[in-house]
């Protein structure tokens, strides 16, 4: 795939574009040294960056291929390395490795185009709190998979309808657990780990040209997935999200809503006999308002949540099977020139329980 | 600490929505009406996934546009329509001519 994509790029015209992100998270909420230790345990707590490289090469009107790597939590990995085959607006064939369609938040998951600090709490990976007792939230993103992907857009006067259906690898993880394994889904990207392709489709309904200055765009969203993420071929997952998106003036309000139901096995001996079932459903959601404003800095208020309901493991740290997290951001960005901007970001995060706690995060985006 | 209520995070919500950006990010006065025109649909459109600087300092040099901006619009609900295609090029075009003459737009 990478030599193709080197090839091509040898024909074609080229463009490259890149973003790093520097961020420093610190707790301010008082905190004992053991609470602390849970609270932050996996999370990146010291300083630490993000790195993304993207090149786009356009070999003719029909095809182009677009390859990027990134530097995170896990090493530099190949994030995208795909080409795009366009016969027409409405009809489109991806392959290689590309970001998995689901949810409005996908497209804008480099921290050079979300404006919050941290990633809204459904898709929270390295910045999330307490991320050992929850394991993850409900899906990660970036989620860069292998497959083929069929997608295009349909546009009317008023509306346009957007659809993507895909078959891809899949997220991984493994029955001792009975849960997805968001490391080992983006570390072992050469091979799926079983038989069965995930499977999934998005479509999104929009009124880009709504009447009226004022009142800007309308967007509907629905998202699923459907695989197996087991070694053994027999654990099921499904992901259903819904989004929307509108614009009053320079505010933009974002909102998704998602859930992830995944089979557990039926071994009653390695779990607590609280509650006996054979899924553990993991939901969140969030709603976000932002502008920019004064030229140079720009306003963001979000509200998220998780939840996680369903059997827990012998040995669990979470107690109830009904745990929930809350959390509650209001952030400012400052665009000293272009190319360049510091964000500040406070969130008090809620716990179902244990005690809430306060975060404040500062980063440095540059982008080119 | 007492948690925020959701009604508190709405009401401070509804304040910010008045701060809105204060004018153009680019001062358009030296571009025809069509490239204006442009700049327009670019604010419109472009800044829902991105902000507006993004285009603006892009390493994609006069006459890349067209090719960048199709694929740009290919993304799902871009809501980015073909003949917008042609008039947010005709501003970016417009603007990478100034750039390249070393005019500080």
């Amino acid at each position: 795939m990478m030599a193709t994509l080197f090839a091509l790029t040898m024909l074609a015209d080229i463009n490259a574009a890149g973003s790093i992100y520097v961020n420093q998270p610190t707790l301010v909420s008082p905190a004992s040294e053991q609470d602390e230790r849970a609270l932050l345990s996996d999370t990146n707590y010291g300083l630490n960056a993000e790195v993304a490289f993207k090149v786009v090469a356009d070999v003719n009107d029909h095809l182009s291929a677009s390859a990027k790597v990134c530097y995170g939590c896990h090493g530099f990995m190949a994030d995208m390395a795909y080409f795009d085959w366009t016969m027409y607006d409405a009809l489109n064939v991806r392959a290689g490795r590309f970001p998995v369609p689901f949810g409005e938040f996908y497209l804008r998951h480099d921290p050079a185009n979300h404006r919050s600090a941290t990633k809204p709490l459904p898709y929270d990976m390295g910045r999330m709190l307490r991320r050992t007792q929850y394991n993850h939230a409900v899906m990660p993103e970036p989620y860069p998979d292998n497959g083929v992907e069929v997608f295009g857009t349909v546009r009317g006067e008023l509306a346009e309808l957007s659809y993507s259906v895909y078959a891809v690898s899949g997220l991984k993880g493994d029955a001792i657990s009975g849960d997805l394994d968001f490391i080992r889904s983006r570390t072992e990207y050469v091979a799926d780990n079983n038989r069965t392709p995930t499977v999934g489709g998005r479509v999104t309904v929009s009124f880009p040209n709504l009447p009226g200055n004022k009142w800007r765009w309308l967007a509907f969203g629905a998202s699923g997935m459907w695989g197996k993420y087991d070694d053994e071929d027999k654990l099921t997952y499904a992901l259903a999200g819904l989004d929307f998106y509108t614009r009053f003036d320079t505010v933009n309000l974002r909102s998704e809503v998602m859930l992830r139901r995944t089979e557990i096995p039926d071994d009653p001996a390695r779990y607590q006999q609280k509650l006996v079932d054979l899924y553990h459903q993991r939901e969140g959601f969030y709603v976000e308002l932002d502008s920019p404003f004064a030229k140079y800095f720009e306003w963001l208020v979000r509200f998220d949540g998780f939840r996680r309901a369903g059997p827990l493991l012998v040995g669990s740290p979470l107690s109830d099977t009904d745990s929930s997290i809350l959390r509650y951001t209001g952030g400012i960005n400052w665009l000293p020139t272009p190319g360049v901007k510091v964000k500040l970001g406070v969130e008090h995060w809620d716990f179902s329980e244990f005690d809430s706690a306060q975060m404040v995060h500062t980063g440095l985006v540059g982008t080119f | 600490m007492k948690s925020p209520s959701v009604w508190s995070v709405l009401a401070i919500a509804v304040a910010l929505t008045g701060c809105g950006a204060s004018g153009p990010a680019v001062d358009l006065s030296g571009y025809t009406p069509e490239a204006q025109s442009g700049y327009q649909v670019l604010e419109r459109r472009c800044t829902r996934c991105h902000e507006i600087d993004r285009p603006l300092h892009a390493n994609v040099g006069q006459g890349g546009w067209t090719s960048y901006v199709r694929r740009m619009a290919k993304h799902p609900a871009a809501g980015i329509s073909t003949a917008e295609q042609r008039e947010i090029v005709k501003f970016l075009e417009a603007y990478a001519a100034q750039r390249a003459q070393g005019v500080t737009p």
